[in-house]
């Protein structure tokens, strides 16, 4: 039997971390609890719906996408570890809210920052923490 | 207070790629040994390795590829954290350049110049 893993364009991971990263970052920076609820919510869509309802993904491949790339430079890797590496922050960003709620901000703030310095890693570096949690786990 | 938070917010992002830096810094397992030249380690549910194979094959033909696979039976214990790792190893058996997953495959040209190994536009008959 032949299988086919599901396959992502190599660029909509790295939009992903990019803007969850600014939005967690600017949540941060600016005390705005409900972006780090807006961002869990992105990242719950995405993590439950796959790349056809995520919805940086569909922003990336609809607007941002037909600006840079010509259909042939469109490149793909697998799409499990970047969507395990979506659940973990959705993980994180989850205990953040129950943190804040529970009135433990600085926690919150904790596991917030955790999700924005691994997002930025991973946009910038393609060294995704999860993704390679992920590999390693899966060996 | 903005200034504070932008500057805890610069500094967990900086020891975050701080610490992915040491990481891809640190060296093979003290018990393994590579041959001089190009390894490439590859292993299962990786992406991009049968295409920097395809690459080094087209780019650097005249040259023998070390391969790993870490899926094969008796494979050394390599500290390796993402696959393809494209290794250069000099005679001594040291490391001189490494790099890790789409990295391997982006900075291919400049590993094969570094290494001092032509690719065919330069190779002479």
């Amino acid at each position: 039997m032949v299988t086919t893993n599901p396959t992502v364009d190599v660029n909509v991971p790295r939009f992903n971390q990019a803007a969850i990263a600014t939005i967690t970052g600017a949540a941060y920076v600016f005390q705005l609890r409900p972006l780090v609820g807006l961002a869990f919510l992105i990242l719950a869509v995405s993590v439950a719906g796959g790349p056809r309802w995520a919805p940086l993904s569909r922003l990336y491949v609809s607007w941002v996408r037909p600006r840079l790339l010509r259909p042939g430079q469109i490149e793909v890797e697998d799409a499990r570890p970047p969507r395990f590496a979506q659940t973990l922050g959705m993980i994180f960003l989850g205990l953040a809210l129950l943190a804040f709620v529970a009135g433990w901000p600085i926690l919150g703030w904790v596991f917030t920052l955790l999700v924005t310095a691994l997002a930025a890693l991973a946009a910038a570096t393609r060294i995704c923490v999860g993704c390679l949690i992920y590999t390693r786990w899966s060996r | 207070m903005i200034e504070a938070r932008l500057a805890v917010l610069g500094l967990v992002v900086a020891g975050a790629f701080a610490v992915a830096a040491l990481l891809e810094r640190r060296p093979l397992g003290r018990r393994v040994s590579l041959p001089a030249g190009i390894t490439v380690i590859i292993g299962p549910g990786c992406v991009w390795c049968r295409r920097l194979l395809d690459a080094l094959r087209t780019r650097a033909p005249q040259v023998a590829v070390n391969v790993v696979d870490l899926a094969g039976e008796g494979q050394p214990e390599l500290s390796v954290r993402s696959l393809p790792t494209l290794l250069v190893v000099d005679p001594r058996g040291g490391v001189r350049i490494r790099r890790s997953g789409r990295a391997a495959l982006d900075d291919l040209d400049r590993v094969l110049s570094d290494a001092q190994i032509d690719g065919p536009a330069s190779t002479t008959a």
